[in-house]
């Protein structure tokens, strides 16, 4: 894949923060987050707010259950999923 | 070898001969038949020819194919040229070289479709809005016909930009004895490597599917394509170097005939089919003694002020004889540094002739010792 | 465990956050588009999204292909023109109901009627959301926008009888809502061998749901859910005031650039010129 401009043109930094549970990983960019509370009203396990700076925060990882609705509700690419097999 | 041809035959001809390889028109008198042309002159060289709903589409088109590495061309008249405006200037705006054949009629709105005039003189400059670059080419003969369509692929190729050449339905229709000549091809400068290249930078040219993803946007953007549309500065660069170059490369661009300037003291500044006349109208006025001269324009934009500069600075008197009401002899008389300037314009549909611009001199010089 | 790729190698993430407001529906377009690029593997750089002007359109700017950001209305335009001059690349166009369906409506027709191998996807929100609110050819009649304060006298276009009827050979409608249905029928409409048509509706809080006081971006989901029915359950009366969704037409139809390559073929063979 050819190399994209690599200077941040008009973008922000996606302040990326990793939450682990065991080899789960769910990672969000939540400088990319704009607070429309899709997720947070999507989440199962209702672990989802918005931080003082209305940005999206993981409040429990552990009882997240990793099903995912969260990246498949978020417009804005915030979260992703993956397992991290080297961690035990 | 000698052939009789069509002007509009010719266009196409040239079109083929400077590698077109796209064409995207809509049928309007005059121009009908560059594109009936081109229909059966791509297929046959392994090129693109596609007949679109309207105007707007085909310049649409145009630029499409130019982005895949085409020699794209479209061709109209007035009313498609007026329509085509806004994508003429996203053509100038992304620099995407390409090339609009409008073949002049008797304005405004419908007016006579199968006459001649020379009334987008000014709307091929400036009809689509914003300060832009323009380049702008016009021919007095089916032989010019020919070789500025190559010229206006050249000039597309070697600036990145849209290049318009004016045509009318006189010189589209008539036919005249033509040896078609040889001449250089110009394609677009490719980048030597890709590292660091950004596509609006230089005038290197990179298609899409060529080695790097690019971003085409009529929003004023950066020289990585990057979109800067809140960005003062970032627009007036951008634009101010395309501009910069055309000024850099004047005399490139600026083609002419000049015959008997060196000591007249009336100019004739003409071009496109009134210069036919203009040449006839020295000629007989060199008979009569008066030391008449012409200067034909073949590239109206960018206008060659400091030419008009010079001449009228030797010259008594100009004389502007065009099928319009003094389009060209606006841009004459803001270079003429206070040389008088007439107007013989016309827009009836029919051609100036000879005798009639000689009357006019004849009327211009006597006003001329009036006032001396 | 939901685990599936990290869509964000297909952004051009230096330029994120995109440009859409909280809640617009047309994030999860992209994020389904991008999953499509996944599981289709299309090569990238052989790709060229094409928008024209609108929200929707601002999509090239935030994908990692080539993009081309129109005029207003002309995107099938300019990309009949990448389509036609370079058959081999994927041309996928990205529009809003306005850009497609108002200005742009006399070459959505021709495109379909064409049946030139393009993929066009109607981001339908209802409204016009870049200009600031205004009504659509799709802002549904009775409802309220900056230029209809009163309730919007129009009867608004069907895109998918439109298509069908222009020609296109492939044609769907799904939903925001029915997000885990989107990837899969562009990746259809992008393999189809034709003109490809997905209108999605997508939710605009900003100006559809507020001036409309339907909520925000959530709200607007239940909203497109109890506005749709797949079409295979439902007749065309009891359609009234709702949309049907799913797949209308999936037929193979001689594809435009084909019948240009024969073309070329009979040109070389007769030589007319």
């Amino acid at each position: 894949m050819s190399a994209a401009p690599p200077r941040l043109r008009t973008g922000r930094d996606p302040e990326m923060r990793e939450y682990r549970l065991g080899s789960a990983v769910l990672t969000t960019y939540r400088g990319w987050c704009k607070g429309c509370d899709l997720c947070i009203n999507s989440c199962p396990a209702s672990i989802l707010a918005l931080a003082d700076d209305d940005r999206i925060e993981v409040t429990d990882v552990s009882r997240c259950i990793f099903c995912g609705i969260c990246v498949v509700r978020c417009p804005d690419f915030v979260f992703s999923m993956r397992r991290d097999r080297s961690a035990r | 070898m000698q052939q009789l041809m069509m002007g509009n035959e010719a266009c196409a001809l040239g079109a083929a001969a400077a590698g077109c390889n796209f064409f995207a028109g809509y049928p309007i008198s005059p121009s009908s038949e560059i594109m009936e042309w081109m229909s059966r002159l791509l297929p046959v060289r392994g090129g693109v020819f596609v007949q679109m709903e309207d105007e707007i589409a085909s310049i649409g088109a145009v630029i499409g194919a130019s982005w895949t590495g085409a020699k794209a061309m479209t061709a109209t008249s007035g009313p498609g040229f007026t329509l085509m405006q806004e994508n003429i200037g996203y053509a100038s705006m992304t620099e995407t070289p390409c090339v609009i054949i409008d073949a002049q009629r008797v304005g405004p709105s419908t007016g006579m479709p199968t006459m001649p005039a020379q009334g987008d003189v000014i709307q091929a400059r400036y009809g689509s809005h914003g300060d832009r670059a323009a380049i702008v080419l016009t021919a007095s003969t089916v032989l010019d016909t020919y070789t500025m369509t190559v010229e206006a692929f050249n000039l597309s190729e070697r600036y990145r930009q849209p290049v318009v050449l004016l045509l009318d339905a006189m010189l589209c229709h008539m036919r005249e004895n033509v040896t078609v000549p040889d001449l250089e091809v110009i394609d677009r400068a490719r980048p030597a490597s890709l590292d660091g290249f950004e596509p609006f930078a230089g005038e290197e040219f990179l298609a899409f599917g060529d080695g790097a993803r690019l971003i085409v946007t009529g929003l004023t953007h950066d020289e990585a394509g990057y979109q800067r549309a809140s960005n003062g500065d970032t627009g007036e660069r951008m634009m101010r170097r395309v501009l910069h170059r055309l000024e850099r490369d004047a005399e490139v661009i600026t083609h002419t005939r000049q015959e008997s300037l060196e000591d007249a003291t009336l100019v004739l500044i003409a071009y496109g089919i009134t210069a036919r006349a203009a040449r006839s109208a020295v000629h007989k006025l060199r008979a009569e003694g008066v030391s008449a001269g012409l200067l034909e324009l073949l590239t109206l934009w960018p206008f060659p002020e400091r030419l008009i500069a010079s001449v009228a600075q030797r010259a008594q008197t100009l004389l502007v004889p065009e099928l319009n009401l003094g389009q060209v002899e606006l841009l004459v008389r803001a270079a003429a540094g206070g040389t008088p300037v007439v107007a013989l314009g016309r827009m009836d549909g029919s051609l100036l002739k000879p005798e009639e611009i000689v009357a006019k001199a004849h009327e211009a010089l006597t006003n001329a010792e009036a006032t001396i | 465990m939901k685990s599936g790729p990290d869509l964000r190698q297909y952004l051009r993430q230096e330029s994120m956050p995109n440009v859409w407001c909280p809640g617009c529906g047309h994030g999860s377009v992209m994020a389904a588009l991008t999953r499509a690029f996944d599981n289709l593997q299309l090569d990238l750089d052989q790709t060229v999204v094409v928008g024209g002007i609108g929200c929707a359109s601002r999509m090239p700017f935030f994908l990692n292909t080539n993009g081309m950001h129109t005029t207003h209305g002309r995107a099938l335009a300019f990309a009949t023109g990448v389509k036609l001059a370079s058959p081999d690349l994927n041309v996928i166009t990205v529009m809003g109901d306005g850009d497609a369906l108002s200005i742009g409506g006399n070459h959505l027709i021709h495109a379909c009627r064409r049946n030139i191998d393009l993929t066009a996807l109607i981001l339908n929100n209802g409204i016009y959301g870049m200009t600031g609110g205004q009504l659509a050819p799709t802002t549904p009649q009775g409802f309220r926008s900056t230029t209809s304060s009163l309730g919007s006298i129009e009867v608004p276009f069907d895109a998918v009888d439109l298509a069908l009827a222009a020609g296109a050979t492939y044609v769907a409608r799904t939903t925001t809502f029915d997000f885990e249905e989107i990837p899969a029928l562009i990746e259809t409409a992008i393999k189809h061998p034709g003109f490809a048509l997905v209108e999605i509706l997508s939710q605009c809080p900003t100006y559809f749901g507020r001036l409309n006081r339907l909520g925000d971006g959530r709200a607007l989901l239940d909203y497109e859910r109890d506005s749709t029915a797949p079409q295979e359950e439902i007749t065309r009366e009891q359609l009234v005031g709702r949309f049907s969704v799913g797949v209308f037409r999936e037929e193979i139809r001689p594809e435009y650039t084909r019948r240009y390559a024969a073309l070329l073929e009979r040109a070389r063979r007769d030589g007319n010129a």
